[in-house]
């Protein structure tokens, strides 16, 4: 595999992604109702999220790389097809941050596919999809808090700005939640299929990244058992969601560092 | 500008120019205005004239050949008015040339109303010169105007802030409610009061779809007749079952002249429980409030007041003041557009004028020639040969001479005059 190629390859996305978050940036602070600068920071997400995937299907990815792909093309389903533009603004940046921390930290890494088994890749697939909906579902829970921190607080200025609805927002956030959840679940239960079937003996590292994962998992089945039973209030369900984001980001950024 | 042959005017006055009071009084009703025009312009000798008359201005366009005494010609059409024109004459404005032609594209396109913006102006710009038309004082000058002012008005409401963002209360509460509820149609409404105000709150309501809606005053023969005006799109509450359609709306706007709060926290709490924290937005359009402001800190309920509007609709109106600079742009556009079709138009008289006095001097020289006797033996057949030849020499030198004047007369607007007094266009005796 030609390393600097692979590493190269991941630039234009980068640079895509770095251009929707500052455009989405200053349709935010400027309180701009700018059809074309929206549009702009659309289609240079969308381009971000389609090189990519190129880069991850013409390369053999790291679990980063399948991460931020997985984010950007929640991102564009939200967009495009949720009417949940307004997500761009926070995923457009975060996508941009997980890229440049891969490439200055993961360079000389090998990639999945040289080193794990199909087994292995069907779990960090798994696992890899529940963090993006968990991610979305942090995207949301954002914006929710931001449109009723708004609507409460009446900062009746940036009330034009093209938000979807308080109740589709919580709508969205639960229906990432409950998907994220699922594909977590999956994402354990091979996880420790895997580590039955070929890995007998525990590593430290491997020790952690279990029990960060756990975790993880409990504190939204925290969240969703709250909902249904205690019909916690949405604006509590947004912010576990933004707990829950902080518990993945940390276990994801501590392995990462490992 | 190249409009030497005809003076366009404008000639009225407008809610920037005269108060409420004045300007009805000079109002016209379409049957009134087709009661008069004919005459009107048959008076004044104009070519064209057109009549618009609404809440926010009475106006008189038209086109006039010589001169013209404009307070006479507005006096006129408000004959039957008793008021001494002492009275109004410093009310009255009169623009001509491209000024009129700017001001009737600026109306037409809504920026000269009093919310800037609004769009029932166009309408009533069509309708004054539909009436003009029926009247047959409406031609040429006025339909170019016109088609231009609408394709101008359409242009700046496309790619302009100008009437994107709603000025009526009213409309702002809903807005207010879209951005808690998606399908504010599927939300249950609660209108309190069965005055002015819930009557146009609960209009918006059906306008905008609104299928479950209760409206609730202290006397209930008041609500039922406001749900009687609705045809049946409501249902009449008696203010004794406020707290049980609490729990059941989403959306409640209050609309009463009561000087108390009529919806109190512990209600809002108390309904707030038995809805399972389900989000609530109360839009408290009276004034004094009747709902306690308290209730804005309830978990869930989303409380907006007249003071939370007025400030919606007041940051909506300047920027539609703010687009008014990108739709001068357009009016310009438009006013140009138009100066180009009447140089077209008048390069197209000029060329048929001159073709016109080819022929009359051709066709007496050639009469008279033929007339000689040295041409007696000539046959009909022949001399009619010798007339065509002659007007193809005619088309030949009208031909080529306006390919030149078009080209000139784009470029210096004097060309076209100084053409018509070198053969002694009738238009310049």
């Amino acid at each position: 595999m030609n390393h600097t190629l692979f590493y190269s390859s991941c630039y234009p996305s980068v640079l895509l992604f770095a251009v929707a978050a500052v455009l989405e940036l200053a349709v935010f602070q400027t309180a701009l109702r700018s059809k074309l600068c929206q549009r702009l920071a659309l289609y240079a997400f969308i381009g971000g999220a389609v090189t990519l995937t190129a880069t991850v299907l013409l390369f053999v990815p790291h679990s980063a790389l399948l991460l931020t792909a997985a984010i950007a093309w929640v991102g564009v389903t939200a967009a495009l097809f949720l009417k949940v533009r307004a997500i761009i603004a926070f995923l457009a940046p975060l996508a941009t941050l997980i890229l440049l921390l891969h490439l200055l930290f993961s360079a000389g890494r090998m990639p999945l596919a040289e080193t794990n088994g199909a087994m292995l890749n069907l779990h960090i697939l798994l696992a890899v999809c529940g963090e993006a909906f968990a991610i979305g579902a942090c995207a949301l829970a954002v914006l929710y808090l931001w449109q009723r921190h708004i609507l409460k607080k009446k900062l009746l200025k940036w009330i034009g700005i093209e938000m979807p609805a308080l109740d589709r927002i919580g709508y969205l956030l639960l229906f990432c939640l409950w998907i994220g959840f699922i594909f977590l679940t999956v994402a354990l239960l091979t996880g420790a299929a895997y580590s039955q079937l070929y890995s007998q003996t525990l590593t430290e590292g491997l020790r952690l990244k279990i029990t960060w994962a756990l975790a993880v998992w409990g504190w939204y089945l925290a969240i969703l058992i709250g909902h249904k039973i205690r019909t916690n209030s949405p604006r509590r369900v947004a912010r576990m969601s933004l707990g829950g984001f902080l518990l993945l980001a940390l276990a994801f950024f501590g392995l990462l560092w490992q | 500008m190249a409009w030497q042959d005809i003076e366009i005017f404008c000639v009225g006055i407008s809610h920037k120019t005269a108060s409420l009071s004045l300007r009805e009084q000079f109002h016209l009703a379409d049957v009134e205005i087709a009661a008069i025009i004919s005459d009107v312009r048959a008076r004044f000798a104009l070519p064209e004239l057109v009549i618009l008359s609404t809440c926010n201005r009475c106006e008189l366009y038209g086109v006039v050949a010589g001169e013209c005494d404009y307070p006479a010609l507005f006096a006129a059409v408000h004959s039957q008015l008793a008021l001494p024109r002492e009275t109004w004459k410093e009310n009255l404005y009169v623009l001509t040339q491209q000024r009129a032609v700017e001001h009737m594209l600026s109306v037409a396109a809504g920026i000269d109303s009093s919310i800037i913006g609004e769009t029932q102006i166009t309408g009533q710009f069509k309708r004054a010169f539909a009436l003009a038309s029926e009247a047959q004082t409406c031609g040429v000058v006025m339909t170019q105007i016109l088609q231009t002012a609408l394709a101008t008005a359409k242009k700046i409401r496309t790619h302009t802030e100008i009437g994107n963002r709603t000025v009526s209360i009213s409309y702002v509460a809903i807005l207010l409610a879209k951005k808690i509820f998606t399908d504010v149609a599927a939300a249950n409404v609660l209108i309190v009061g069965a005055g002015e105000m819930a009557c146009i709150a609960a209009r918006n309501a059906v306008k905008q779809g609104v299928r479950s809606l209760a409206i609730i005053n202290r006397t209930l023969a008041h609500a039922e007749a406001l749900c009687h005006q609705l045809h049946g799109d409501a249902v009449a509450v008696d203010l004794a079952e406020l707290p049980a359609r609490l729990a059941w709306a989403e959306v409640v706007i209050t609309a009463t002249t009561g000087r108390e709060y009529i919806i109190l926290p512990a209600q809002i709490e108390q309904a707030q429980r038995q809805r399972r924290g389900k989000a609530m937005a109360l839009i408290d359009i009276s004034l004094p409030r009747n709902i306690d402001p308290r209730c804005q800190q309830i978990e869930d309920v989303y409380l907006f007041d007249l003071d939370d509007l007025r400030q919606i609709t007041d940051q909506n109106l300047n920027a539609r003041q703010q687009a008014v600079a990108q739709a001068a742009v357009y009016i310009a556009q438009g006013v140009n557009a138009l100066d180009k079709n009447f140089v077209e138009r008048e390069i197209g008289m000029t060329v048929a004028g001159f073709k016109n006095f080819l022929l009359d001097v051709v066709r007496a020289q050639t009469d008279q020639t033929l007339a000689k006797s040295l041409y007696g033996t000539l046959s009909v057949q022949q001399r009619d040969g010798i007339n065509q030849l002659a007007d193809i020499i005619v088309n030949k030198i009208v031909g080529q001479v306006s390919v030149r004047l078009k080209d000139a007369a784009r470029h210096e607007e004097r060309v076209l005059a100084t053409f018509r007094d070198l053969y002694q266009h009738p238009s310049n005796n």
